[in-house]
């Protein structure tokens, strides 16, 4: 009895303990690979697979302060015409505390719009990262701000 | 000793517990509260108030995408003297996942630098909150984009 006492006892505490317990480098270079994975996917034009880093209450706000859920986002990505090319990240920091963690990041990248102009944009962003109750990490917010660069 | 053992076990489950749950509307209220409680000490140039509203590792992005610790964020604000005013039908949202909130925010600031000149100017930010081991709600990260206000 108390053998089996202690088995369910013990497998209590197991469901208690955090399903993925992380040190904070392990997070943040999953996290950056997230990252990385998610400018791939939209330079690819993979929306499904961009669609798959954001929580469904994701919410994006751009360099002009306007605000966009995970549909927005995606549909403005994805309609705008523009071709995206040339990413590379560039020096990135992130802030881990418990199951949250904040990419800071930045990169470069190409955009070739409708009519064939090309410019040059570099992006300075804030993404919130939270890991799932099934180990995932998603992003939850973003803030970015980007300008051309020569 | 099956006593002992429970107790122990017992004593070990409260250890591994989070501290009091909060409903998703609670946690908003309380982060909008201390939110609008930052932007009153930044006012008043409380800074040690101020101080008390960020993590130690507290980073904050400015409209040109210069990143900021703490210190450079404090000193960035002692600068010059800014007052937010109440926004017209102001609107925030707040993004709740467990020990994670993300405040959606927006502010009227007269700004004044040293040379005695006011600038009103809208503000627009993404605050990443997380709950640390006391309880307390602290803000992890911050960018903000800001442009003159109508």
């Amino acid at each position: 009895m108390l053998r089996k006492l202690l088995v369910v006892l013990g497998l209590a505490a197991l469901a208690a303990v955090p399903l993925q317990a992380q040190d904070s480098a392990t997070v943040a270079k999953a996290v950056n690979d997230l990252e990385v994975q998610w400018g791939a996917s939209i330079v690819a034009g993979n929306w499904a697979a961009v669609e798959s880093f954001l929580t469904p209450g994701f919410v994006f706000t751009d360099g002009a302060g306007k605000r966009v859920d995970r549909a927005a986002y995606i549909a403005g990505l994805r309609d705008s015409g523009d071709r995206l090319s040339n990413l590379a990240g560039g020096p990135y920091t992130v802030l881990v505390s418990g199951n949250t963690a904040v990419h800071l990041g930045e990169a470069t990248w190409t955009v070739t719009d409708k009519k064939g102009k090309v410019t040059k944009n570099h992006e300075v962003w804030t993404d919130t990262w939270v890991l799932q109750a099934n180990g995932m990490w998603l992003c939850m917010a973003g803030q970015s701000v980007s300008s051309s660069v020569k | 000793m099956l006593r002992t053992l429970l107790l122990v076990l017992g004593l070990a489950g409260l250890g591994a517990g989070s501290l009091p749950a909060q409903s998703d509307a609670a946690i908003s209220k309380g982060i909008h509260d201390r939110e609008v409680q930052w932007r009153t000490a930044i006012s008043m140039g409380n800074w040690s108030a101020v101080e008390s509203f960020m993590a130690p590792d507290f980073v904050a992005t400015d409209p040109d995408g210069k990143r900021m610790d703490r210190n450079a964020y404090l000193k960035a604000l002692q600068k010059g003297a800014a007052t937010f005013a109440a926004v017209p039908e102001p609107t925030y949202k707040v993004l709740v996942y467990g020990k994670t909130a993300v405040h959606l925010g927006e502010a009227n600031l007269m700004a004044t630098g040293r040379d005695g000149a006011g600038t009103r100017m809208h503000i627009v930010w993404t605050d990443t909150w997380v709950r640390t081991v006391d309880g307390q709600w602290v803000c992890l990260a911050s960018q903000y984009v800001e442009h003159a206000a109508q």
